[in-house]
């Protein structure tokens, strides 16, 4: 008694300190400078990215501007969405063209970095730290279905992706670690803590917001109260430096496009509320152009996803008007034999140049690529 | 990287206790204890992908203090046939377990009329206090093992040793609270059963009368 009493009041003197001074949240959001002086004028123009992958089956693009400025996407591909052979492909963007995509991550490989049997692997999305290092979040699922997901932190040893440096498994839930995924953007805090808009799907939808160490430990995780199922955030740093977050819809909400704002770098958010564009329960992306509009990529029907047009708007809140039309089933012509045309998950990047690129899956056999020049789309949104 | 060398022991731990008392049962006795000991121990020593613990992990997860707790029970009961959590004392876990599972399962699951506790665990000196109030209860109880459990939780999150650097996954995990109430649904049982027995042999009913044995 006198042995366990001991070592117990040991414990409790080292986790007091350590609770007493670690500090979860608090710091600011990094925001990367982002103004350009002159606009690009860049005529839009679609590129197919995946052409090069073999995988019959692609899904969740996510892209990053590299120091030099290339730009590298990543996405998952396999057989099917959920089979055991689907791996994250990645391909580079240099001058005018997509290079050979090649394979950056698989089942095995992440198995054997987190030291356990993993059955598929789900949604990556990238991140450059401020060092200059690829950080891949990805999420896999080692029991069951997308609630059964946990994400796992994979850094790479250079751009290349060709060797990792290694691999950790984010610890954000109690219940065996299940049921959180991740889609949007990445935000870095200036004390070098990676902030991921994520969201957890197992009993019910909600999004969070994770908070990860560079030891790749979740530090802190803050729920986002919704009513219904709201998920996918897609957050960015919206006017006065305030954290701002558009979020998909799920059952038992309405089929809008919802909105959040936090004034405290993600602490605490206000109750979502719904904005005037619909949403067919798909996925959203945002961001802020150089006169501080917001851009939004959604599909804009709350029955389908066979439109994905571009919005823009001076608030967050809206009103949101129509700025580009990315793709629309009735001006293609391949598409006749599809069961269903889907054009999803857009991902919205800008370039160092000042021009925006869109990432989105085209109709789950293709990742397309649309770069878009910032006049095109502020010029364009005021003629209409 | 320590946390990796804790949530690798624990596991072998796992696997080790589990095959101790498979072998305990099949073959019998202590002798078949050691066999099931041994065949775990070598097991766990086999490349990556072929050691159980490569699948234990990825289906448990990481475990806590009160999963090493209740596998170190598991393992002496099979190599000594020696209870080292003693009958009352695993009522007070299975309790405590049962309660701080209650207190962070609901909300961390998006039950929004509850106030998440689970984000109380990244980092809140008042979470670590309350911790420290239980342990002193559990001293004054003359409760060891349930010293040592809180012990180790307040360890294994103080030196960041556990792969989370949340409190509440030092304390307990879902695999502990499943033998919780594996433990006290046995006991409810069992005193029903005792009840009944009791009843039937002679001794009090529900209604408090006494009841006598033919043979009495």
């Amino acid at each position: 008694m006198i042995l366990s009493g001991a070592f117990y009041l040991t414990g409790l003197v080292v986790a007091y300190f350590e609770s007493a001074t670690r500090q979860p949240g608090g710091a600011k959001i990094r925001v990367v400078a982002q103004t350009t002086q002159l606009l690009s004028d860049r005529q839009a123009r679609i590129l197919p990215v995946s052409t090069t992958c073999p995988a019959p089956s692609v899904h969740s693009a996510s892209s990053v501007v590299l120091p030099d400025g290339r730009i590298r996407a990543f996405w998952f591909g396999g057989s099917k969405e959920g089979a055991s052979d689907v791996a994250i492909w990645s391909a580079e963007f240099v001058g005018e063209s997509w290079r050979q995509a090649h394979v950056v991550l698989d089942r095995e490989t992440l198995a054997r970095g987190t030291r356990r049997f993993i059955r598929k692997l789900g949604n990556p999305v990238v991140h450059l730290d401020g060092d200059g290092r690829l950080h891949l979040y990805v999420v896999s699922v080692s029991l069951g279905g997308w609630s059964g997901s946990a994400v796992n932190r994979v850094i790479y040893r250079d751009d290349s992706c060709a060797a990792i440096d290694h691999v950790d498994r984010l610890i954000s839930s109690p219940f065996l670690n299940l049921g959180t995924l991740v889609r949007g953007v990445i935000f870095e805090q200036e004390d070098g803590i990676d902030v991921l808009p994520a969201y957890h799907e197992s009993m019910r939808k909600f999004p969070q917001i994770l908070r990860v160490a560079r030891d790749g430990r979740v530090v802190h995780r803050q729920r986002v109260k919704v009513r219904g199922e709201l998920f996918q955030p897609w957050a960015l740093v919206g006017e006065g430096g305030d954290l701002e977050m558009f979020l998909r819809r799920g059952e038992g909400t309405e089929a809008r496009v919802h909105h959040a704002i936090s004034s405290d770098d993600g602490e605490q958010w206000s109750e979502p509320q719904a904005l005037e564009t619909e949403n067919p329960n798909a996925g959203i992306s945002a961001i802020r152009l150089d006169d501080g509009s917001y851009l939004k990529a959604v599909n804009p029907n709350a029955e389908r996803r066979s439109e994905l047009i571009l919005l823009r708007s001076e608030n967050a809140t809206g009103p949101w008007h129509p700025v580009h039309v990315v793709d629309n089933a009735e001006r293609q012509d391949d598409e006749g034999h599809f069961e269903r045309v889907e054009y999803s998950y857009p991902w919205l990047m800008r370039d160092s140049e000042g021009n925006i690129h869109l990432f989105y899956t085209w109709n789950r056999r293709e990742i397309r690529h649309l770069r878009i020049g910032q006049r095109q789309l502020i010029e364009g949104g005021r003629a209409q | 990287m320590n946390h990796l060398v804790v949530s690798e022991i624990s596991h072998v731990l796992l696997v080790v206790a589990l095959l101790t008392r498979i072998m305990r049962r099949l073959v019998g006795g202590p002798r078949g204890a050691w066999i099931g000991f041994a065949l775990g121990a070598i097991l766990t020593v086999l490349p990556a992908e072929y050691t159980p613990t490569f699948y234990t992990r990825g289906l448990f997860g990481e475990f806590s203090a009160l999963s090493l707790i209740f596998l170190a029970h598991f393992l002496v009961k099979g190599l000594y046939d020696y209870q080292l959590i003693p009958r009352r004392e695993g009522y007070y876990l299975a309790v405590t377990g049962l309660a701080a599972a209650a207190l962070i399962y609901p909300a961390s699951l998006g039950v929004n009329a509850l106030p998440d506790s689970y984000e109380l665990g990244y980092g809140s000196a008042g979470l670590v206090a309350a911790a420290g109030g239980l342990g002193a209860f559990f001293l004054w109880r003359g409760c060891p093992v349930a010293v040592i459990w809180i012990g180790l939780s307040l360890f294994l999150y103080g030196f960041r040793l556990h792969p989370s650097l949340n409190f509440w996954d030092s304390f307990i995990d879902l695999p502990s609270v499943l033998v919780c109430a594996g433990f006290l649904t046995h006991a409810l049982w069992r005193r029903m059963r005792d009840g009944k027995a009791l009843a039937v042999r002679g001794g009090v009913d529900s209604t408090g009368h006494v009841l006598i044995d033919e043979n009495s």
